[in-house]
């Protein structure tokens, strides 16, 4: 298995360089994870940040004792030149990580979304101002020229199965597939890619996903979270709450699978990647 | 009124080895009686069979009975679906034994309104059906079922929808898959491995 994560929102915090999806991805992947508070480091500490707010230092970004120490690590090399990529590797093998994360590229590559209130840096908008802003065009600054990490593309044309993760088309999806050579791998796949919605019942379980949905689409259905992928995926996994939606999908070439989609404990997860993949290959 | 039919084959699994026949019989009916409680709270239901056992079963329950042709799995269903009334209908395999109302309810919201939902096993047969109507139906059942039911849908100008949870998954194939279904069958097919249990240790 290979783990291709967004970078999108990296960002530079007290000097740091932080990549808070790669590290979200390997500290849930490698049991590390806050569950209950969804992001960070579970049994995190908070020592750091507060000298530093006390210093008048940088102090809106939420980063732990804990978190402190990849962040420490991981710039350090990015600085000696090391890519991101090798460095995301070593990080991971040094967590016992046993499959593959790669970022999507090597190359700054940055989200920025348009809202009323102007061009707001993905962390502005999502953390700083609570994603309260409106968004009207999301934009990926220097996605032109990025090219995909070393890895993607061999990984996306050797897989036997690629699945689009439950997460935000627009800003956590989106920046992967705005790599071109990505988007280009996707679009030539000889196997199926399979998309899970975000959406439960018309809504995201947590963040903006719907909202966005609503005004960049036009709607909060299976159909909506399907266009952001057109001519990508073969099948999208939709909630049983959405069911009775479930039908528009093959107008669009897009077979809909219908499944429980909320991930409430690893067995809930387990069972909803079974249910895909197994459903995925009984109609391959 | 949407409706149910469960096909019922009287012989007990035959892949139920190495229990004897008489255990694979009683394992069969309990996973049957299972599956028609949860088919029941929802719908109405018919069996089709062609066994005593099961027939008094269906009765109990308040489902209607319709004789087995004994033309394999393919004829019962059209003989069920040939009872029922035009519409929406589900076809449910009787070796369930974890099914829900609940999900049999998400599987008739699933059908599409021209064409069939599909709930596929692992090895890709076919475990239940949703059907717009029972014209949708053909005897297609055996390796590969569920995508020659898709493909026959997309003849008929129809669309399907895959539908993929956990007890509509849980097909009862072997002895292994019925021990792991344990604890989330329901109480016949609990009851009944309870006391197949107490045999094996007396």
């Amino acid at each position: 298995m290979t783990v291709i994560g967004n970078v999108g929102d990296d960002l530079e915090v007290l000097g740091l360089h932080v990549s808070p999806d790669l590290d979200s991805l390997l500290y849930t992947l490698t049991g590390r994870a806050d569950e209950e508070r969804g992001w960070g480091r579970a049994g995190e500490t908070w020592n750091a940040l507060e000298t530093a707010a006390e210093l008048g230092g940088e102090a809106w970004f939420r980063l732990g004792d804990r978190d402190l120490g990849l962040h420490l690590v991981r710039t350090q090399a990015l600085r000696a030149g090391e890519p991101l990529s090798a460095v995301t590797a070593r990080l991971a093998h040094a967590f016992g990580f046993r499959a593959a994360l790669l970022p999507a590229t090597d190359d700054r590559l940055r989200t920025w979304l348009e809202t009323p209130a102007g061009p707001l840096d993905f962390q502005t908008w999502f953390v700083a101002r609570g994603h309260r802003d409106d968004v009207d065009a999301v934009r990926f600054r220097g996605a032109e020229g990025a090219q995909a990490a070393p890895g993607v593309l061999a990984a996306l044309e050797g897989a036997d199965l690629i699945v689009l993760a439950p997460s935000n088309p627009y800003v956590s999806i989106g920046p992967i597939l705005a790599v071109a050579g990505i988007r280009a791998a996707l679009a030539r796949r000889s196997v199926q890619c399979v998309a899970v919605s975000p959406l439960i019942g018309g809504r995201a379980v947590r963040g903006p996903a719907d909202r966005m949905l609503a005004r960049l689409a036009g709607g909060t259905g299976p159909t909506e979270v399907a266009s952001c992928y057109a001519g990508l995926i073969d099948a999208l996994v939709l909630d049983e709450a959405d069911a009775g939606e479930a039908d528009g999908l093959e107008e669009l070439g897009i077979r809909p699978i219908v499944t429980e989609t909320l991930m409430r404990d690893a067995a809930a997860a387990r069972r909803l990647a079974e249910a895909a993949l197994g459903a995925a290959g009984a109609l391959r | 009124m949407a409706a149910i039919v469960v096909p019922f084959r009287s012989a007990g699994k035959r892949r139920l080895t190495p229990l004897p026949e008489d255990l694979r019989a009683s394992l069969a009916l309990a996973m049957l009686a299972d599956v028609l409680s949860a088919c029941t709270a929802e719908l109405s239901t018919f069996v089709v069979t062609g066994d005593e056992a099961a027939r008094s079963l269906a009765e109990q329950v308040g489902a209607a009975v319709v004789d087995d042709p004994s033309g394999g799995q393919g004829a019962a269903v059209a003989a069920g679906l040939r009872a029922v009334d035009d519409g929406l209908v589900l076809v449910v395999n009787a070796d369930l034994p974890t099914v829900t109302p609940g999900e049999l309810r998400t599987l008739l919201q699933a059908t599409p309104a021209h064409g069939n939902a599909l709930a596929p096993a692992a090895d890709g047969t076919t475990n239940a059906l949703g059907l717009s109507a029972p014209s949708l139906f053909a005897p297609l059942y055996g390796a590969g079922s569920a995508e020659r039911f898709r493909a026959h849908a997309a003849r008929l100008g129809g669309r399907s929808v895959t539908v993929a949870l956990p007890g509509l998954l849980a097909d009862v194939d072997s002895y292994e898959d019925l021990l792991r279904s344990g604890r989330r069958a329901g109480p016949r097919t609990r009851a009944a491995l309870s006391s197949l249990h107490a045999e094996a240790l007396s």
